[in-house]
């Protein structure tokens, strides 16, 4: 099933996991070469800036080719009878056979074979849409299709074109078809959240799991939110509004609306301390993200205060909130604990605070001269040259 | 699912790949199952003073021309000054190396001071307008700059630079950058320019003397993004080729440098700022040559075209990673 060598495969992982052996400093960085020459491995590119260059340099290649293509079938097109959508369904097979090239060629995780792989999946659902016009084949496709890509390339991110597949298509089997009642559709996903999370408890102890634990992970993360999302206040609200023609009139509220407010903060207060007992980071970042939503959801309908109290207000709760886990956790030795991580990098963490900190910064600057109109219409036709 | 860093640590053990001793270590250190919040709390406390700092200045435009605006500003040198005291109270004083807070949580004192005093600063020039908008953020540049050489404070820096750059008339920030809407003429082009060649120096000039080595990197990426957006926005100009000669000029130092420094920030970006204006040079030449004549035979070339830059591509991330290898100690 897997496109690659099982055993270079693991030695990927293998090397990848010394690195981060040398990266805690348990063993020398002479050591970790000796290891990383010991091994044959797939060419992967772990750093994620290299990566996504090399995805961007696969997208310039992949739309050329498919610029070629299109200019050799161009007398084709002038042609009454012709189906376009053929085009795209030869797109798809380019992308698959690039896609299998490389895998045999060993590239994994390159950035590259992820254009390919996610590039023909794309192509094959747009042509699908095209000649079905139905939504659910097309959500159907992407669960199976993503499954498989996910499988044989050791994908992450066909996992989630699978999943977003399957959830809508319970989605859509209960809006358009009318499987039961729309107004269940919040708890039907939130079911299926659980599922899915149950799923990932099945899989994890699968033995094959090793070389998918990030598909896991993705699969993990996204039940988590999936669960939040069915049943988050604004999401629920709006999207009756909008998918399902309820519409609130003043003095009025969307059925069950105190259940929904009530998960709404229970859950991801349920996330975190879930977290915190299981030391689980998943939870603990889902959590977290979903407790902010969960304020700018109720900041949506009501304003309690202005912006600027609600701002000073919650920088001061926050801090306050931080301090006293640093200093509670500050002489913890084993466990949750504050002392930095070996495995994890401090400096990343510094790097970023001093780039968002640039965002925010809202500074007086100065006009020197007159200022023309000089937008940036050129840099973009700079983007224009690159792609041809 | 993940194999625990004892299962690697023995199947490298097993390989005679790493020692007893070493195996001992990683089964020490996971025997006490660490679950540390080190950088998920920090992160927590540095955007509770985003929001509090962001919230303060609202507040206090606001309220011009109000009569509580006197009390806000006097409450705003207050916490700006306590701020401070305390940042000083509990500092290890200047070194010319990395220091550190014994407490982490002072670095963070530290950026909302500095953020504070911006905010105090921008205020008083924008009620009184003694100081020109230029001046004010020359001195919000100052303080930023004094707290991050003093407190050893890389958020600070930060915000010394774009101070810098704001007082030239650049807003150097990433919102900017991404709407395009970096500068308000072109002269300013040659002002990034300087700008870009004056951190240069100055990274270079404090590695050479031992001073926070460390600030390093933050100059080096500063200058890099403003030097090659300059120039690459600046080659839609009727002067192109002068920005095409600093670009190339710019990217041989840089491309040096980040082999020198092992940093693949800027290897990266080096390569992508370099590719962007090589092909740039190469459709205004097509341009030129009249390309509407063989545009069919340029389509079907182009794949072949990327097929190449890839592979040099991956040649020259092969030989950088072969040279980090060797650099290592």
């Amino acid at each position: 099933m897997k496109a690659y060598h099982k055993k270079l495969l693991e030695n990927t992982f293998l090397v990848e996991e010394a690195k981060s052996l040398r990266n805690g400093k348990f063993i020398s960085p002479d050591q970790y070469f000796k290891i990383k020459n010991q091994y044959e491995q797939l060419k992967t590119q772990p750093n994620i800036l290299v990566r996504a260059g090399f995805f961007l340099l696969g997208m310039l290649l992949y739309s050329s080719i498919a610029g070629a293509v299109a200019l050799f079938t161009s007398p084709l097109w002038d042609r009454g009878d012709f189906d376009f959508t053929v085009i795209l369904y030869f797109y798809a097979v380019i992308g698959f056979v690039g896609s299998e090239l490389l895998a045999k060629n060993n590239f994994y995780n390159y950035g590259l074979d992820d254009v390919f792989v996610l590039g023909f999946q794309a192509m094959l659902f747009t042509a699908i849409g095209f000649s079905t016009e139905n939504k659910l084949v097309v959500l159907i496709a992407m669960g199976i299709v993503g499954t498989l890509s996910c499988l044989r390339y050791v994908n992450t991110l066909s996992a989630l074109v699978a999943l977003v597949g399957f959830s809508g298509t319970v989605t859509i089997l209960i809006i358009d078809y009318h499987l039961i009642p729309t107004a269940f559709l919040p708890f039907v996903m939130l079911l299926l959240a659980g599922f899915l999370y149950w799923v990932f408890t099945v899989l994890k102890r699968n033995k094959e799991a090793y070389f998918y634990q990030y598909a896991l992970q993705l699969l993990q993360i996204f039940s988590l939110f999936l669960g939040y999302a069915a049943v988050n206040y604004l999401v629920v609200r709006e999207l009756s509004g909008e998918l399902l023609g309820i519409e609130v009139k003043p003095g009025e509220d969307i059925p069950f609306a105190f259940l929904f407010y009530a998960l709404t903060f229970l859950i991801p207060v349920g996330y975190v301390a879930l977290a915190l007992k299981k030391k689980s980071r998943e939870f603990l970042i889902v959590g977290l993200l979903a407790f902010a939503f969960s304020i700018f959801t109720i900041r949506y309908y009501y304003s309690l205060m202005s912006i600027e109290t609600a701002l000073i207000l919650g920088g001061i709760v926050l801090s306050g909130i931080a301090c006293f886990g640093i200093f509670r956790l500050k002489h913890k030795e084993n466990g949750l604990t504050f002392k930095p991580d070996r495995n994890t990098n401090k400096n990343s963490l510094m790097y970023a605070q001093a780039i968002i900190i640039n965002s925010q910064l809202n500074l007086p600057h100065t006009q020197t001269e007159d200022p023309m109109q000089f937008g940036g219409g050129g840099f973009s036709g700079g983007g224009a040259g690159a792609s041809f | 699912m993940k194999k625990s860093k004892v299962q690697v640590a023995q199947q490298l053990l097993d390989e005679n790949l790493i020692s007893e001793k070493e195996f001992v270590n990683v089964k020490a250190y996971e025997s006490l199952k660490i679950f540390s919040l080190h950088n998920e709390l920090l992160f927590l406390l540095y955007l509770a003073v985003l929001l509090f700092t962001t919230g303060a200045g609202i507040l206090i435009y606001d309220h011009i021309d109000t009569i509580g605006h006197t009390v806000i500003m006097a409450l705003l040198l207050i916490a700006t000054s306590v701020s401070f005291y305390f940042s000083f109270k509990y500092s290890n004083g200047f070194s010319r190396n990395e220091t550190d807070f014994e407490n982490p949580v002072f670095n963070y004192l530290v950026l909302s001071a500095t953020l504070l005093s911006g905010i105090f600063i921008g205020y008083f020039e924008f009620q009184y307008q003694v100081l020109g908008s230029a001046f004010a953020a020359l001195l919000t540049a100052l303080v930023g700059f004094a707290s991050a050489y003093y407190f050893d404070n890389r958020s600070a820096l930060s915000i010394g630079i774009t101070g810098v750059a704001a007082a030239i008339g650049i807003s150097a920030t990433p919102q900017a950058l991404m709407h395009g809407e970096f500068y308000d003429n072109p002269a300013l082009f040659y002002y990034g320019i300087a700008l870009g060649i004056l951190l240069i120096l100055w990274a270079e000039y404090s590695e050479k003397n031992d001073l926070k080595k460390h600030f390093t990197m933050v100059f080096l990426t500063f200058a890099l993004h403003l030097i090659c957006i300059c120039c690459l926005t600046g080659m839609a100009d009727d002067y192109w080729p002068v920005y095409a000669l600093f670009l190339s000029a710019a990217v041989v130092y840089f491309y040096r440098k980040s082999h020198k420094t092992q940093a693949v920030s800027i290897f990266v970006f080096v390569l992508l700022y370099g590719y962007i204006g090589l092909n740039i040079i190469l459709f205004k030449m097509l341009q030129a040559a009249d390309s509407s004549a063989f545009f069919e035979s340029l389509l079907i070339l182009s794949p072949v075209y990327f097929i190449g830059s890839i592979f040099l591509f991956i040649r020259s991330i092969k030989q950088f990673n072969r040279k980090k290898y060797e650099s290592l100690p």
